[in-house]
């Protein structure tokens, strides 16, 4: 149990030594280390921390982007439908208008196509008729169909009332027309006919008109007194068209195939 | 039969001679310094460390952990002086089972510079927390009648703090020398083992209650846990 105090100076300067020795070579260096580590674990923990928000960022970015998008393509293909709607009504619109116009034009045109044949068919069969009738009335009864229709003239003069004789008479001048010049007999006559029943001085002229069907007609004033084939020729124009009409084939086919083309257009 | 590493004196100048005890510390500080140096020449910062490396921060770690749970503070200031005093003591102890080394704890000499060096450290650890008026006023508390009381108890548990280590290290030895005289075979060998465990253990105690004494001084309200008669 003995002290030895030099000992024990020694030992606290080796202990102090150690001290300090141990702090320079064993605590500092591996403290720091440590405290070095850490902080890098921790610099790491923060840089994820910061890429996981900055992802999250990223993230919610694109996802409002894409929500963006979405919603302007359902705008543009909204749009887009409403326009190829449009588009389409008004080209089916153009198209039954247009269907619509020709259709029109076509039923114009063959109305006018058959007013036409209809003129050409009467005035031929007008002309026609008054050369066979005049050409058979000189074969048979051996006489200018010209006087024939002066008589039948004169027959319709006698029908007359005392009213149209007395107008007639007071215009004082009738002008007598017929589509050829008539004889000079038949002038006479007629002359003579008129005179005896509308009055001697009724002064008598006579004009030859293209567009009096055969027959003779006579102005005065404002009265007239015809005997044409004029009737005949309406007869027979009436049967004409009521032909025609009843020719409906024709029409309904071709009505037919205008609606048809219109379909294909549309 | 030695008692004492101071008895065995191998050289002689004057008054100073070299002893066993001092030859043997200066092993030890070798040592420890010796493998601080190799290990710690090149630390990784990164997560790939050696194993050295990683032995040494276990430990370091361990002493920190110890420190902050007896303080409840950082243990920066107090990691040098404290695990110093274990690292010291444990190597010594652990080194007895070396045939032919002198472990310095079994010294009284060497104790008693360490329990020095702990009566020294209390007043100057506490000083630096709370200043100078702070650490004196801890001596007249709760009352000045309790100074004489406080003094003995300073000096007393120092006293005590070099003698457990120096008998329990001494002992040790001893016990290991008697045995061997007595039954030669195997026993000695489970003594000495039992002898690693006490070192160990006494190293413990003596670094944690340094750390006590130093905490109690330092801490601002003086709750002062002498706990030094539990050997």
């Amino acid at each position: 149990m003995q002290i030895d105090w030099l000992t024990v100076a020694a030992q606290i300067v080796n202990f102090l030594v150690l001290v300090w020795l141990l702090q320079h070579f064993l605590y500092g260096p591996i403290t720091r280390a440590m405290a070095a580590r850490e902080e890098r674990i921790e610099n790491r923990v923060a840089e994820a921390e910061q890429a996981k928000v900055d992802a999250a960022a990223e993230a919610e970015r694109l996802q409002a982007r894409q929500r963006e998008l979405e919603a302007a393509r359902e705008d543009e293909l909204d749009k887009a439908k409403r326009e190829a709607e449009q588009t389409r009504t008004a080209l089916e619109r153009d198209a039954r208008r247009e269907v619509d116009d020709k259709r029109e034009a076509w039923l114009a045109q063959l109305e006018d196509e058959r007013a036409s044949f209809l003129d050409e068919l009467r005035r031929r069969a007008s002309d026609a008729f008054y050369k066979l009738a005049r050409r058979a009335l000189v074969d048979l009864a051996d006489a200018d169909l010209g006087e024939r229709i002066a008589q039948g003239f004169v027959r319709r003069l006698a029908d007359l009332d005392e009213d149209a004789r007395a107008q007639i008479a007071a215009a004082g001048t009738a002008t007598v027309k017929s589509r050829f010049e008539l004889s000079a007999g038949a002038k006479r006559k007629l002359t003579k006919a008129i005179h005896e029943r509308l009055g001697e001085e009724l002064a008598v002229d006579y004009a030859a008109d293209e567009t009096v069907s055969g027959g003779i007609v006579l102005h005065a004033g404002s009265r007239r007194v015809a005997w044409t084939l004029e009737s005949w020729l309406d007869g027979l124009e009436a049967a004409v068209s009521e032909r025609l009409d009843t020719l409906p084939d024709a029409e309904a086919r071709e009505r037919g195939r205008v609606a048809a083309e219109a379909e294909a257009e549309a | 039969m030695e008692i004492s590493p101071d008895q065995i004196v191998l050289w002689r100048f004057g008054p100073l001679e070299l002893n066993a005890t001092i030859l043997f510390t200066w092993l030890v500080m070798a040592l420890l310094v010796l493998v601080s140096h190799l290990i710690t020449r090149r630390l990784s910062t990164g997560e790939e460390l050696s194993r050295w490396q990683n032995l040494l921060e276990v430990l370091v770690t361990g002493m920190r952990d110890q420190i902050r749970d007896v303080t409840r503070t950082e243990p920066g200031r107090y990691l040098p002086f404290i695990g110093t005093l274990f690292l010291f003591i444990a190597t010594s102890n652990i080194l007895a089972v070396v045939p032919g080394f002198e472990p310095p704890t079994g010294s009284l000499s060497t104790t008693t510079a360490l329990a020095l060096c702990v009566l020294v450290a209390v007043p100057l650890y506490a000083i630096a927390e709370r200043g100078v008026v702070g650490y004196l006023k801890r001596y007249v508390e709760p009352t000045p009648f309790m100074l004489p009381f406080n003094l003995i108890g300073e000096i007393s548990r120092t006293v005590a703090l070099a003698v457990r280590l120096y008998g329990n290290v001494m002992s040790g030895t001893v016990i290991v020398a008697i045995l061997i005289s007595v039954v030669p075979f195997f026993f000695p060998i489970v003594m000495q083992l039992l002898g690693l465990l006490t070192g160990l253990i006494q190293a413990y105690i003596f670094a944690v209650l340094a750390m006590v004494y130093i905490a109690s001084a330092a801490r601002p309200h003086a709750g002062d846990a002498d706990g030094d008669n539990r050997h």
